[in-house]
């Protein structure tokens, strides 16, 4: 966990150096989710130093991170096509955003687990909306 | 009344029903003859139509009785849809189903419905959807058309529901149209305002548009901004109301919280900004906010102009700001009045089809979710947590291949979604069922279609723009192999075995109205409580605004007169999201703002759009609606009388711009954005400001390139996921053939063969006279020409005639 969390921090680490890309307005929105998860993701690594982790702060910072990765994913996506479509950066660097971007969901995705073995799986699903944590097979 | 009826004699029966196309609710009586609709009527007892119907009212029958009526399932085989039996279609789609469940999961299956269905069918998608099938992805076209009102609510007052009511609009001294084109969207409605206008004198009506529209015509005082701009004006205007004191501050003290943030946001929007950015005088904006701000009381509606444009949640939560700030919400002839563009959009919000839990429940309050879980005795767990998501999500899952199934309700996306081409790759990309009547553009891509029955076949209820519900009876039975969509899902639902945690069937209601009644159990303690409604009551009533519970068993025509909002964290309908960057709240932000029943302030910040005019795409292009369609015209254009009106797209362009590219009104003009190209014919107009050109969405077939949406951009609005249809770049070229000069053929002899004059000719060609060609020039003529009038329409019949959309004149001037 701390190490796919570690991942994540150095991605938006890097995302964060090298913004803002092109100046659409897109960006406006997107460069406070930014700080915002960085800010949050510090925060979760320190509490994982700790001994005694304080679950309760943990919950809501992880719940934070995920709804700021929901509001993230489509704005990243639209600015992936303003890009384009304005033609004002080239389309190997937004298609290395893009791609940077769609690790940090993988990473998220990957967390789940550790969320519902800390919280179980009642709790976890107001920590983590649900297209992080689909779930095959209702029983029909 | 409908003319038609004339020529059909007397008819058998009348049939209580409300207009099913736009969202303001006319009563009307549906003329029956032989089992057949025949034509219809305006009820004259109802309140919120007083007998009136406009063309599109009149005309939606035609639609009933149209020859290339569906009347049975097909199902795509081979490449093409054949005709199917209901067992053939049903056990497909369960077919189907089962095993997205299996491979994808819950979230593999998306519905998306509508706004022009009843409360009933709604009801019975959020129970089989959530409940039956355990999905998240409910969306409808009502994400295209009223999602930002439901944000903008949610936001402010903690509930979705409209303050106001038509019946403030009759009470109120000063209204403002937001981005609100009632003369043509919901031409009843303005033409109630305006009898009283002429009447009294009132109310005092501001217009906010980019376009002169027929409302604008009518307006006290037009502010004409430019494209993208709403939210810059509204923070100017509250700048000055805040620097000329105009707000009450005993009331923003008592009820609201966040008043500091308004202030320090608003700031620095002087006059001078707010000007520079909107383009809209100073004296204009001044005058605007002196109205508003010493008005005694105001009506504020939005629609598309605001809902579909940059800053749209933001811009609607500024005005809901204004009536907090100068106390003018709850009270009579008070309050914002955001409209719904469907008959029921909002119906379909309420009761949880779209959007949240039903009856305004919070997806992300466990004890919402336990309140419908005991509701429909399934296991909590069984309920998905968290908010929607919207149509440009799902199409990017369907994209990915993460979606099984995608169910698309009397709905036509293929028509009507944002960058349409790629939202049709989407659709290809997936398995798709349509309900439709017709076939549409979305059938094309369909795998199986199920053909429902229409308005005046069925029977149910519908919320319009104000929470009345109105209910619709059945006049006449559907065609022989026609389903209404009720009973399609319940078909489903029996078929699939969706069962409750005791094991009995999740769905026991067999009919519309036992629907109904367990709607209102569901309902009964929530902001939409209908538990004192009954079909009888509301047909009695001519219809009720919700809520209709014991303290209100006649209804409520505006909500918050006590001044109490549903912002204590347990009742409120979301914890919100941010205002900028559309990230949802958790319940200790929302509880950490302390609003606890009153009113929630918002700083609101300008963002410029996302798409802007540039050199290779130097126009702004904004689409919209006429007075004589509906949406993509799957009703409409099966009136002969309204498709013969207005029968073609085109694209409005102002005089000096058609004068600075030498195009002449009528010829055909190829428009093109960054995702695609349509070739529309030119309507050359003063009502589209320089820089700034109009498309109708109404048209476009596959074949015939004319759809709006080829165009537009698929950006959404952070909260909402409302697309902003209302800005993007395009540039504009005349279609033309080029034809040499010869011996035999004087520049005269091509203006008389091309039916143009001479000084038209010499537009096109940039000349000057004398229009001197020689042998071997080359002289451009357009491709095509099309009679661009259309008809005015009178909204005041009798009274007096407005042209509208003429032509305007374009003299050769030599400079
Ligand atoms: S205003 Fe709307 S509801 Fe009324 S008749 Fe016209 S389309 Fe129907």
């Amino acid at each position: 966990m701390y190490h796919t969390i570690a991942r994540t921090y150095q991605t938006f680490q890097y995302l964060l150096e090298n913004f803002p890309i092109n100046n659409n307005p897109l960006e406006l929105r997107i460069k406070p989710l930014l700080y915002e998860s960085n800010h949050v993701l510090y925060q979760i690594l320190l509490i994982l130093h700790q001994p005694q982790p304080n679950l309760h702060q943990l919950k809501q910072l992880f719940s934070i991170l995920y709804r700021d990765d929901e509001a993230l994913e489509p704005l990243v996506r639209a600015w992936g096509r303003a890009s384009l479509w304005m033609e004002v950066t080239p389309s190997n660097i937004v298609q290395h955003r893009l791609d940077l971007y769609q690790n940090i969901q993988k990473y998220l995705k990957r967390l789940v687990p550790y969320i519902k073995g800390i919280y179980g799986e009642e709790d976890a699903r107001y920590i983590v909306p649900p297209l992080y944590r689909r779930k095959v097979g209702a029983d029909y | 009344m409908d003319i038609n009826l004339y020529s059909q004699g007397d008819v058998n029966k009348w049939v209580y029903s409300t207009c099913n196309i736009c969202s303001i609710g006319c009563g009307c009586y549906i003329g029956v003859k032989d089992n057949k609709i025949v034509g219809i009527k305006g009820n004259e007892d109802h309140d919120i139509n007083r007998g009136r119907l406009d063309p599109k009212g009149e005309n939606q029958w035609y639609a009933n009785n149209s020859p290339d009526r569906l009347l049975t399932p097909l199902i795509r085989k081979d490449g093409t849809l054949q005709p199917a039996s209901w067992d053939e279609a049903m056990n497909l789609i369960v077919t189907r189903t089962k095993e997205t469940l299996r491979t994808i999961g819950s979230d593999g299956i998306a519905f998306y419905s509508t706004g022009q269905g009843t409360l009933e069918t709604y009801y019975t998608i959020a129970k089989v959807g959530r409940a039956g099938l355990r999905s998240h992805l409910l969306d409808a076209n009502t994400r295209l058309c009223t999602a930002t009102t439901e944000w903008c609510l949610f936001q402010s007052f903690g509930a979705d529901g409209v303050p106001a009511s038509f019946e403030d609009v009759d009470l109120t001294d000063t209204i403002m149209f937001f981005g609100h084109n009632p003369a043509e969207t919901g031409t009843v409605f303005f033409e109630r305002i305006m009898e009283r206008k002429r009447r009294t004198g009132k109310p005092y009506i501001i217009v906010v548009d980019v376009r002169k529209t027929l409302t604008a015509k009518e307006a006290d005082l037009f502010l004409q901004l430019k494209p993208g701009t709403n939210l810059a004006l509204l923070n100017g205007i509250v700048h000055l109301l805040l620097k000329n004191g105009w707000i009450d501050k005993d009331f923003i003290r008592e009820h609201t919280v966040g008043f500091e943030r308004i202030q320090w946001a608003t700031e620095p929007w002087t006059p001078s900004l707010a000007a520079k950015v909107t383009g809209i005088p100073e004296h204009i904006m001044e005058m605007a906010t002196h109205v508003i701000g010493t008005t005694n009381s105001l009506v504020c509606t939005t629609l598309q102009g605001a809902y579909q444009s940059a800053d749209a949640t933001s811009s609607c939560v500024a005005i809901n700001n204004i009536h907090l700030i100068r106390g003018l919400i709850g009270k009579p002839g008070s309050g914002p009045l955001h409209m719904a563009g469907q008959p029921s959009s909002s119906g379909n919000r309420t009761v949880g089809g779209v959007g949240t839990y039903p009856g305004n429940r919070n997806p992300g309050n466990p004890k919402h979710i336990k309140e419908m879980a005991e509701l429909w005795n399934v296991n909590t767990s069984d309920l998905e947590v968290g908010p929607e998501k919207g149509i440009e999500e799902i199409v990017h899952l369907m994209e990915k291949g993460k979606v099984g199934l995608f169910w698309n309700i009397n709905t036509n996306p293929m028509a009507s979604l944002p960058n349409r081409q790629r939202a049709k790759k989407a659709f290809e990309n997936t398995f798709v069922v349509v309900q439709d009547p017709f076939l549409t553009e979305t059938t094309e891509v369909a795998d199986v279609v199920l053909p429902p029955a229409i308005w005046g076949e069925k029977e149910g209820t519908m919320e319009n723009a104000d929470r009345t519900i109105n209910l619709l009876t059945k006049a006449v039975d559907p065609p022989n192999g026609v389903k209404s969509d009720f009973d399609i899902l319940l078909d489903f639902a029996k078929r699939m075995g969706f069962k409750t945690k005791d094991g009995k069937p999740l769905i026991t209601y067999e009919t519309p109205e036992q629907c109904f009644e367990e709607w209102k159990k569901v309902s009964k303690g929530r902001p939409s409580d209908m538990s004192a409604a009954t079909y009888e009551k509301l047909k009695e009533n001519n219809g009720l605004r919700w809520p209709i519970d014991e303290k209100h068993p006649l209804g409520t025509p505006r909500l918050y007169s006590d001044f109490k909002f549903h912002t204590f964290p347990d009742n409120a309908q979301t914890y919100g999201k941010d205002l900028f960057t559309g990230r949802p709240r958790t319940k200790e932000e929302f509880e950490s703002m302390q609003a606890n029943g009153r009113a929630i302030l918002y700083d609101t910040h300008y963002v410029p759009s996302v798409e802007q005019p540039r050199q290779e795409y130097p126009f702004w292009l904004t689409t919209g609606r006429l007075v004589w369609h509906w949406h993509t015209r799957t009703k409409t254009g099966r009136s002969p009388y309204l498709q013969m009106i207005a029968p073609e797209g085109y694209v409005e362009i102002n005089i000096v711009d058609a004068e600075s590219l030498g195009i002449i009104p009528g010829e055909l003009v190829k428009v093109s954005s960054p995702r695609g190209s349509i070739n529309v014919p030119a309507r050359v107009v003063d009502t589209v400001q320089p820089g700034l050109v109009f498309i109708p969405f109404h048209y476009g077939t596959w074949e015939n390139n004319q759809s709006a949406n080829e165009l537009t951009v698929d950006f959404t609005d952070p909260l909402s996921k409302q697309p902003t249809f209302k800005q993007c770049s395009c540039k504009i070229e005349p279609v033309r053939n080029k034809i040499t000069i010869s011996e035999k053929q004087t520049f005269e002899d091509i203006a008389e063969t091309n039916a143009l004059s001479l000084e038209e000719l010499a537009k096109i060609n940039h000349m000057i006279p004398p229009y001197r060609a020689d042998i071997g020039d080359q002289i451009e003529v357009p491709l095509s020409r099309t009679n661009v009038e259309i008809p005015p329409y009178m909204p005041y019949r009798n009274i007096q005639i407005f042209p509208h959309f003429s032509q305007a004149e374009l003299p050769f001037k030599k400079e």
